[in-house]
């Protein structure tokens, strides 16, 4: 099969995009947590008392996942990371904004937002639409890496070639 | 096999996001093992009393929860028995002019949450004059309303640490018939 989402450079731009992406997002979190974890509250998702713990580690995750993706390292399980935590973002921002609620997502950068309530929930809608674009991009990763069958043909052309 | 190696490579990239996380804990905060397991927002009647006692001295009251702050939710009981009246906690009211005008908790200080995203300097001499070890209280409508979230970071942005958002609202002390006063804002109590 010679699909161009199996394409290796392709493959290869999508993870360096998706690494890139999610250092760039993620180095910021780790080096201000008590920001990070304040936007995390926000979503009122996470217990109280585990909000430092869950801020600490997914800002680590989201660092590792980025450098593995970015050297290639751990393909398949940075795949899976980025995966599901692209699925936990969009869902987290999704509940939010259908509460009606005008939050700070703590997607890119910790610090206070500087928008009105009506930005900030036209913000929320173009997270939304930019972590689906970048869950295409995840979920085809992941499809290759763990040799998931696109479509029904895809399994015979496997196990063929 | 295929399958079973994935899952150790996210299992191994969890193990090294969490030594990450610990790493970046610990360079803020150095006591960061004390915030594992602390949950101020689950905290009695009589340990707010605690940290409001404690927020006269010149140690700071929370901060026996680590040195990374988060906003306290606390509810109408809290604030009705604990901090409503108290010499050393102040209320902020995060709604617009117009609202507050209409009515807000007595003695309250109104910053509009919206403008003070917006322009650093509003509401600045009135949080000038509010000692940063004292407990405050915000609130806005109540419901789904983000306001006093938003002003919460900000405040503990801007050096307190002991900010509490009360998530009932006005239209909850309203419906409890707590006291209320109207007219324009005021410069503190």
């Amino acid at each position: 099969m010679n699909r161009w989402t199996s394409d290796p450079r392709f493959l290869w731009a999508s993870r360096i995009f998706l690494g890139a992406i999610f250092l760039y997002a993620g180095l910021p979190k780790l080096m201000d947590l008590a920001g990070f974890a304040g936007s995390i509250q926000n979503y009122a998702l996470v217990p109280e008392g585990f909000i430092h713990v869950f801020a600490a580690i997914l800002a680590g995750l989201e660092v590792a996942t980025g450098a593995a993706l970015v050297t290639g390292r751990s393909r398949r399980g940075a795949s899976l990371a980025v995966t599901a935590m692209l699925l936990m973002f969009i869902g987290a921002i999704f509940l939010a904004y259908s509460q009606g609620r005008s939050i700070d997502c703590g997607c890119f950068t910790s610090e206070l937002t500087l928008e009105r309530s009506d930005e900030i929930r036209e913000h929320m809608r173009l997270r939304i639409y930019q972590d689906l674009g970048m869950l295409l991009l995840a979920v085809n990763l992941m499809r290759v890496e763990w040799n998931i069958p696109f479509e029904a043909g895809d399994s015979a052309d496997e196990e063929a070639s | 096999m295929t399958r079973n190696e994935g899952i150790r490579e996210l299992l191994w990239l969890m193990v090294l996001g969490g030594v990450l996380g610990a790493g970046a804990w610990f360079a803020t905060d150095p006591d960061f093992a004390s915030a594992l397991g602390t949950n101020a927002n689950t905290a009695t009647v009589g340990e707010h009393r605690e940290r409001l006692a404690g927020a006269g001295s010149s140690e700071a009251p929370g901060e026996d929860a680590g040195s990374i702050p988060l906003v306290t939710k606390v509810d109408f009981n809290t604030v009705m028995t604990v901090y409503f009246g108290a010499d050393n906690a102040h209320f902020i009211d995060a709604r617009d002019a117009g609202t507050f005008e209409a009515g807000h908790v007595p003695g309250a200080i109104h910053l509009d949450a919206e403008r003070l995203d917006v322009d650093e300097a509003h509401g600045q001499a009135k949080l000038n004059a509010l000692p940063r070890q004292h407990a405050v209280v915000v609130y806005c409508s109540g419901g789904n309303c983000d306001l006093s979230m938003r002003l919460g970071r900000n405040l503990i942005a801007r050096g307190f640490r002991n900010v509490l958002v009360y998530e009932g609202g006005w239209s909850e002390w309203v419906a409890e018939g707590a006291p209320s006063e109207e007219g324009a804002a005021r410069e503190g109590k």
